[in-house]
C-alpha cells in the first residue's frame, strides 16, 4: 500500500505505520499552505452538466414520486393519500393489459429492428456500389418526424389504403391492419421498426468498420465459411456495438408512445395500448397526475431492472478485447 | 473534510433537492386572477385557427357596438389542447377571467367554472330567453357554470341527390329507423355506404337521445350499462355489423374521414352537427338535405352541442367579466354570428338568422330539433369515457363484441 501525501511524494507503507503502541502519527503538510486540489476546477467543469441533471432529471424525479403519493388535479389542491396511487395500480386490469403489451413490443421490436439493422449493416458493408447513399436512405425515417411518418403509415394501413389497394390489384382482400386486434400491434411494430433501425445500421457499421482488415483476410485465408466468419469474428467483434444498440433500442421501445397514438388510439380494444400511452392519457386527458406519477416510477423500475440484467448479461457476450 | 462534515453535507444537499422537487411539485396551486387596471379583461379559450381567431375577435367588436368601453383580449391554444391547458393556466400567474367551455366539457371544468346564478339574479338575466336545454348543460350541481352562445341539435345531413338516384324520398322533419335503415341499404352498394360513422360516443349518444336515453342518470351519475342506453348502442353498432350500411371506423380515425366520405360521395348520410352545413354546402357537389337524427317513432328528440362563456372562480372583478359575457350574447350579437358564422344561436329568438341562405327542410328540422332537446349530458370523467369508446367502438362496429360487453368494460374502467 502507498499513501500519497502530497503531488509527487510517494511513501511506503512501512515507513508511516504506527506502531502498534503509539498513536497515528499525522504527517503534516508544509506550514501555512493547504493542499491543493483539482476540486473548483473538476466543479467549474461539470457544473453546467450537474446543473442540468439536477434541475430536469433529479428535481421532476423526485417531484413525480412526491405527486405519486397524491390525488393531484391540474387545478385544484392536491390530497395526500400514501400509497393509494399504488394500491389502486396493481388493481386495475389495463395496468396489467398495457404492461404486457409494452413489453410484447419491447421484445419483438428489438429483436426484429436488431436482425435487420445488422443484416442491412452487413450487406452495406459488402462491395456495395453507392453504400453512402443506402446508408442515407435508411438513416432518414430516423431523422423525419415521428408524427408526420405515423400518418402516413396510418393512411396506408386504413382498411381503403395505399396497402389494402395495392392487394386488391392482386384480388388479395387485405385485412383490416388497425382495427383488427390480430394485426393492429404487429402493424405498430412494423412501422416502429421501420422508423428507427436506420440508427442502428449506423452505429453496427461504424462497428463492422472497427473490425481490422488483416483478421478477415488472415480466416479467409485459412478458409472459413462466410457463415463462420460472422459467427465466430464478426459478431464476437462487433458485440460491444450490439450491446449499445440492443439497450438503447430496449429502453426507447418501452417508451413508445408516438406510434400508438398516432395510428391506433390504443385500440382496437387495448390490444395496442401502451404504458407510456396510457400514463400520458391518465395524467393529461383524465386529470389523474397523481396516479400516472405512480405509473411513471412502475415504468422507471421496469426499465431499470431490464437494464440492469442486460448489463448483467453483457459479461457473457460482450467482447471487448481488441 | 472529515466524514461527519461529508455526511452532513451530503444530508443537507438531499434535503435541499428534496425541497426542491416538493416544491416544484406544489408550485401548482397558486391563484389570484385579475382584471387589468385600465379594465381590460383577459379570455382564455380554443384558437385552433384564423378563423377561430376571428370569431372570438367579431364576438369581442359586435359586443363592443353595445359597450365602446368593453375591452377583452384573446389567448388560448388549440381546441384539442385548451382542455388541459386551461386548467393549468388558471394555476398559473396572472389567471383569465373568462374561459369558454362546452356544455359537453362542463362537468369537466367544474372546479375552474364560478357559479353564475348569484349574478344571474343580480343582473336580472332573464334565463328562459336562452335555450333551456343548453342552460341544462351548462349546469352543474345544480348551478349555471357559462352562459351560452349557440344551441346545435345534432342532425342527419344527407345528399339529396342520391335519394332521388336510387329512387327514395328525401326525408323530411320526421324520420323513423325503419325508414331510415331502408334507405341506408338502398343507397348502398359496392364502395358506396348509405352512412359515414365516426368513432367515439357523442353521436352513438345523440342516436340514443333521439329515442330518449342517456348514459348517464337523473342524479349526473355514469349509467351506460342502462338496458335502453345499451340497446341503443347495440342498434348503432348494428348499422355496420348487421345491415352493413356503413363502413366501422377505426379508432384513430378524426371526424375528417367521415366528413370527407360525405362530401366526396361515398356516403349519402353523415350524423353531425349543424356548424359544420356551411362547409359541407361549400365542399359538396351535390344537393345537400338536412333532417332531424332519427327515432322509433320518428319524432324529433335534439341533443344539443353547444358552447358558452365562463367566468373563472379565481377571477377579481366577476361583475365586470359577467356583463362582458352579457355583452357578447345579446341577441344582435348571436344574429350577426348565425348569419357570418353559421352558429345555431343560443337564444331561439335569433335562431331564424341562422336559417336565412339554407334549405326550408334544414330550418324545419333544426326547429323541430330544438322545440323537443335535451343536452349532451356527460359526467367529469367523460373524457375517459370518449377515449375508452373510441378504443373499444371498433369491435363493437366489427360485430366481434356487443355493446353490453363495451359499455360494461367502460363503465368499469371509469369507475364511477
Amino acid at each position: 500500500m502507498a499513501i500519497s501525501t502530497s503531488p509527487g511524494v510517494i511513501a511506503s507503507s512501512e515507513a508511516v505505520a504506527p506502531a502498534a503502541d503509539q498513536p497515528a502519527v499525522r504527517i503534516p503538510t508544509p506550514a501555512g499552505k493547504k493542499k491543493k486540489g483539482d476540486g473548483l476546477t473538476a466543479l467549474a467543469y461539470l457544473a453546467p452538466g450537474f446543473t442540468g441533471f439536477v434541475f430536469f432529471i433529479v428535481v421532476p424525479l423526485i417531484g413525480s414520486l412526491v405527486i405519486s403519493l397524491f390525488e393531484w388535479p391540474l387545478f385544484g389542491s392536491p390530497t395526500f393519500i400514501g400509497f393509494a396511487n399504488y394500491e389502486k395500480l396493481f388493481g386495475d386490469p389495463t395496468f396489467y393489459t398495457v404492461l404486457l403489451n409494452t413489453v410484447i413490443f419491447a421484445f419483438v421490436y428489438t429483436a426484429v429492428n436488431l436482425a435487420l439493422a445488422l443484416g442491412v449493416s452487413l450487406w452495406l458493408t459488402t462491395k456495395l456500389k453507392f453504400s453512402g447513399f443506402w446508408r442515407v436512405i435508411f438513416f432518414l425515417p430516423a431523422i423525419t418526424p415521428m408524427v408526420a411518418n405515423a400518418l402516413i403509415w396510418r393512411l396506408m394501413l386504413s382498411q381503403d389504403g395505399l396497402l389494402n389497394s395495392l392487394l386488391g390489384t392482386f384480388g388479395i382482400e387485405g385485412a383490416s391492419w388497425l382495427s383488427d386486434s390480430r394485426f393492429a400491434l404487429l402493424a405498430v411494430i412494423t412501422m416502429s421498426v421501420w422508423q428507427s433501425f436506420g440508427y442502428n445500421v449506423i452505429v453496427l457499421s461504424a462497428g463492422l468498420g472497427g473490425i481490422p482488415k488483416e483478421i478477415l483476410e488472415a480466416s479467409r485465408v485459412d478458409g472459413t465459411s462466410a457463415w463462420n466468419r460472422l459467427r465466430f469474428i464478426i459478431l464476437p467483434m462487433i458485440s460491444p456495438s450490439l450491446f449499445f444498440t440492443m439497450t438503447m433500442t430496449m429502453i426507447g421501445a418501452f417508451q413508445v408512445f408516438v406510434q400508438p397514438q398516432i395510428l391506433t388510439q390504443g385500440g382496437p380494444g387495448e390490444s395496442t395500448n401502451t404504458f407510456v400511452l396510457y400514463l400520458y392519457r391518465n395524467g393529461f386527458v383524465f386529470d389523474k397526475l397523481g396516479y400516472a406519477s405512480a405509473l411513471a416510477w412502475i415504468l422507471f423500475i421496469v426499465v431499470m431492472l431490464i437494464t440492469a440484467l442486460q448489463f448483467a448479461g453483457q459479461k457473457k457476450w460482450v467482447n471487448y478485447d481488441k | 473534510m472529515t466524514r461527519n462534515n461529508r455526511r452532513r453535507r451530503a444530508a443537507t444537499l438531499g434535503t435541499a433537492v428534496l425541497m426542491a422537487g416538493a416544491m416544484t411539485a406544489l408550485a401548482g396551486c397558486s391563484s389570484g386572477g385579475s382584471a387589468a387596471a385600465d379594465g381590460t379583461l383577459s379570455m382564455y379559450t380554443w384558437v385552433s385557427s384564423q378563423s377561430d381567431r376571428d370569431q372570438w375577435e367579431s364576438f369581442v367588436s359586435l359586443a363592443q357596438k353595445e359597450d365602446p368601453d368593453l375591452k377583452i383580449t384573446i389567448d388560448g391554444p388549440n381546441f384539442n389542447d385548451y382542455w388541459t391547458k386551461v386548467k393549468t393556466r388558471l394555476s398559473g400567474s396572472n389567471p383569465p377571467c373568462i374561459l369558454t367551455t362546452q356544455a359537453a366539457r362542463a362537468q369537466e371544468l367544474e372546479g375552474l367554472l364560478l357559479p353564475l346564478d348569484d349574478l344571474i339574479k343580480s343582473n336580472d338575466v332573464d334565463t328562459s330567453d336562452y335555450d333551456a336545454s343548453m342552460l341544462d348543460g351548462m349546469t352543474v350541481d345544480g348551478t349555471i357554470r357559462a352562459i351560452p352562445y349557440d344551441a346545435e341539435p345534432i342532425v342527419l345531413f344527407y345528399n339529396a341527390d342520391a335519394f332521388t338516384a336510387a329512387g327514395l324520398t328525401p326525408p323530411g322533419a320526421t324520420y323513423t329507423r325503419e325508414q331510415f335503415i331502408s334507405d341506408a341499404k338502398a343507397l348502398t352498394s359496392g364502395d358506396k355506404k348509405g352512412l359515414a360513422i365516426a368513432p367515439g360516443i357523442s353521436i352513438p349518444t345523440a342516436w340514443a337521445t333521439a329515442d330518449g336515453y342517456s348514459g348517464v342518470d337523473e342524479d349526473g351519475t355514469l349509467d351506460l350499462t342502462n338496458s335502453d342506453f345499451v340497446d341503443e348502442i347495440q342498434s348503432f353498432f348494428d348499422l355496420v355489423s348487421v345491415d352493413q350500411v356503413a363502413n366501422a371506423p377505426e379508432a384513430a380515425d378524426s371526424s375528417d374521414v367521415s366528413q370527407a366520405a360525405f362530401t366526396s360521395g361515398d356516403a349519402a348520410m353523415l350524423l353531425e352537427g349543424p356548424w359544420m352545413y356551411g362547409t359541407f354546402d361549400e365542399a359538396a357537389d351535390f344537393t345537400m338535405g338536412v333532417t332531424i337524427v332519427p327515432s322509433t317513432s320518428g319524432e324529433a328528440h335534439g341533443m344539443t352541442q353547444g358552447s358558452g362563456f365562463g367566468i373563472a372562480k379565481n377571477c377579481s372583478d366577476p361583475d365586470a367579466a359577467f356583463k362582458a359575457i352579457l355583452a357578447m350574447t345579446t341577441t344582435p350579437v348571436l344574429e350577426a354570428q348565425a348569419q357570418s358564422r353559421g352558429i345555431v344561436p343560443s337564444r331561439p329568438e335569433a335562431v331564424p338568422a341562422w336559417a336565412e341562405g339554407k334549405s326550408p327542410e334544414a330550418a324545419a328540422a333544426v326547429d323541430a330539433l330544438l322545440e323537443n332537446a335535451s343536452a349532451y349530458i356527460t359526467t367529469p370523467t367523460w373524457n375517459q369515457v370518449e377515449t375508452l369508446m373510441s378504443q373499444y367502438g371498433v369491435e363493437g362496429y366489427r360485430g366481434e363484441k356487443t355493446a353490453d360487453e363495451i359499455m360494461d368494460t367502460i363503465q368499469n374502467s371509469v369507475g364511477e
